[in-house]
């Protein structure tokens, strides 16, 4: 892996894209599907978010 | 502090793990306290509340309307790292991840706290207290591998703004979507 794709990899731009994402897919599959186990899942999610949203304090 | 040598191999583990039980101890404490702020309200009135306050801080986050929120405003002193080279990342995680003993510069994790403190079940505040940590180890992460000195912070600072709005995207939407589901009757 190159330096300038390990760069992009870790860029805060893409970990929030990655974290939207993740965000949509479980939301849809909430308001689709509803199985059990997703509540919890989308709770994990958007907590992440939250959590890399305090990137500043680093 | 994230330069340090200490930020390599099995010690980011226990960082990481310290992170994730952090949230999760805090988690369990909202989780506890809400049960009994809860009580008295209906589904729809939680959810109001929960409501008022992610309105309250996207307006401060989009700089409409400001206003302090309750923050320590301190670094975890380099002292934790007296414990050795394993036990201090970890309490070093932990008090990072509870989210209360450090400097807290985005509104969302005080939305995430009354959401869960007023909403959700056990397990789904355990999955939103380890979700906190790993999002900050996300960070940590992130920041070492992307490389030396400082680059990430700048990175992060250029895009101030874009970032704002992915975060804030990728915490309301399946927020709204657990609201509706809920209102829904189903779990």
């Amino acid at each position: 892996m190159t330096h300038g794709t390990s760069r992009r990899r870790w860029h805060p731009l893409t970990i929030a894209a990655g974290l939207l994402l993740a965000a949509a897919a479980v939301t849809g599959a909430l308001l689709l599907a509803r199985p059990g186990w997703l509540p919890p899942s989308a709770w994990l999610v958007l907590c992440a978010a939250a959590g890399f949203a305090t990137s500043g304090s680093s | 502090m994230l330069s340090s040598p200490v930020w390599r191999g099995t010690p980011t583990l226990a960082f990481c793990a310290g992170l994730v039980c952090g949230g999760a101890l805090t988690a369990t404490v909202l989780v506890v306290a809400g049960s009994l702020l809860r009580a008295p309200l209906p589904d729809a009135g939680r959810w109001a509340v929960v409501a008022a306050a992610l309105v309250a801080v996207l307006l401060r986050e989009s700089g409409v309307w400001s206003f302090r929120l309750p923050e320590n405003r301190r670094l975890v002193p380099d002292t934790v790292f007296r414990l050795g080279r394993h036990l201090g990342p970890l309490q070093f995680g932990i008090e990072m991840g509870t989210g209360v003993r450090t400097y807290l510069p985005s509104g969302l994790p005080y939305v995430a706290a009354v959401a869960v403190a007023f909403t959700a079940p056990v397990p789904a505040a355990l999955c939103a207290g380890a979700g906190f940590g790993i999002g900050r180890a996300l960070m940590t992460t992130a920041n070492l591998r992307y490389g030396a000195d400082s680059a990430w912070d700048g990175e992060w600072r250029a895009h101030g703004r874009e970032l704002r709005f992915l975060t804030g995207a990728a915490f309301v939407v399946p927020l709204a979507a657990l609201a509706v589901t809920a209102s829904s009757g189903t779990p």
